[in-house]
């Protein structure tokens, strides 16, 4: 064997150990703070239902708000750290993004943001686990939207397409762009650009462990006329057998979402 | 079904949590009982049969599913409510013996708010619909309310995610 691909299996293989060890500490770390979160909005609720001033109330309010945020951030960190494989099931790319950018659409016209949409006409399916690949479209279009969000507004282009045996999906925006310095680190948790503790962290590097936990890749590269583009390839599903369960038949007829 | 108000029995390792859902409860006018882990849970189901389980599944010591198991047993036609991580949830496998064990499910950590939709949702069908109590003694539950966050993009979800 090359000495070259020797160091890259070792060096893959010490990677994937450290982000196993992460991953583990991760989840531990999401436990232990899910509870005393639980009894902060607790008390704080039991509070703001007693005779308190309407300064109080807002206090505690602020404490309720900031304990569900750092659930929420529990929750990313959460399903960043799931190693199982995930039960997959027949999906229509095509679907999901349609369904996810009518979520967003209210909050994207009220910040002066445009969608297009470009999808390769037909079925895309792929075999995954729809929480899963909801939240990893989620996030990437809500980051496209955040860094428009900066400039005042933008155009977002949503593009699928069939390549050989790959679904690939772009997602551009004609935003700032992203400073190179940090396109190698961006998929890393807890990289974050947000000032003063508003990003988790987790965002991109939740997308990256869903994208490869479906055998899939992600990458983000900067437009040579503005903007940043994020890539995601995932492995075309092979058509169901003919002779299938009912289950099957099912799933593939009404390709669940 | 006698007309006292429901009885719910709350287990959880946690004394806080365990008394603030103790509180949340009794001001929305339940009787309450609670349990710091699994053997005094059965040990009250038997004595006071509970209408109400909430019930922490992620205890040290007993196994809360097999502290449910135990509790059905000795507490017929009570409706049990797993409160779990997120994470055990988002596995199909584990979510699917979940559903088949518990008649309703909320995450870690909750509200109050949630807390009481998913107690007065199960006391109301203890109470009206005996024929459902019976499907729940056998464990043979037709659906399983889930009273957990939904991974569903929401409103909440326009604050940055980065």
């Amino acid at each position: 064997m090359e000495i070259t691909d020797l160091r890259k299996l070792r060096e893959q293989s010490r990677q994937s150990q450290l982000l196993a060890t992460l991953r583990e500490m991760m989840a531990g770390i999401a436990n232990e703070v899910n509870n005393p979160l639980g009894s902060i909005l607790l008390y704080s609720e039991l509070l703001m239902a007693g005779d308190v001033s309407p300064q109080t109330q807002k206090d505690l309010k602020v404490i309720h708000d900031e304990a569900k945020r750092a659930a929420k951030a529990m929750t990313y960190l959460l399903t960043y750290c799931q190693q199982e494989r995930p039960e997959l099931r027949y999906l229509d790319i095509n679907r999901i993004l349609e369904k996810l950018l009518r979520m967003r659409h209210h909050s994207e016209t009220a910040h002066n943001i445009t969608i297009t949409t470009d999808f390769q006409y037909g079925l895309l399916p792929v075999k995954g686990e729809p929480s899963q690949l909801n939240q990893l479209f989620m996030n990437l279009i809500v980051n496209a939207e955040e860094s428009l969000k900066q400039v005042d507004g933008g155009h977002i282009t949503v593009t699928t397409r069939r390549e050989g045996k790959w679904v690939k999906i772009s997602i551009t925006d004609d935003g700032p762009g992203i400073p190179p310095e940090n396109l190698r680190q961006i998929f890393y948790p807890f990289f974050t650009t947000k000032q003063n503790g508003e990003g988790s962290g987790l965002g991109l590097s939740t997308c990256h462990g869903i994208a490869t936990s479906h055998k899939g890749l992600i990458h983000a590269e900067n437009n040579r006329t503005g903007g940043a583009t994020f890539i995601v390839e995932l492995p075309l599903a092979e058509a169901p057998e003919k002779t299938r369960t009912s289950e099957d038949a099912r799933m593939a007829g009404s390709l669940v979402i | 079904m006698t007309t006292r108000s429901p009885l719910v029995l709350i287990v959880d390792d946690e004394p806080h949590l365990l008394s603030g859902l103790r509180r949340v409860l009794e001001k929305e006018g339940y009787e309450v009982t609670t349990a710091l882990d699994g053997e005094t849970a059965l040990q009250l189901a038997r004595e006071k049969k509970p209408d109400v389980v909430l019930l922490d599944i992620m205890m040290p010591g007993m196994d809360g599913r097999e502290a449910c198991r135990r509790i059905r047993e000795v507490a017929e036609g009570v409706q049990v409510i797993y409160i779990t991580a997120r994470a055990e949830l988002n596995d199909p496998l584990q979510l699917k013996r979940l559903r088949s064990e518990a008649n309703a499910f909320i995450t870690k950590p909750t509200t109050s708010k949630r807390i009481i939709s998913a107690v007065n949702g199960l006391s109301r069908s203890t109470r009206q619909q005996p024929e459902e109590s019976q499907l729940c003694r056998t464990g043979q539950l037709t659906k399983a309310e889930d009273y957990s966050q939904s991974t569903e993009a929401s409103e909440d979800d326009r604050r940055p995610i980065r």
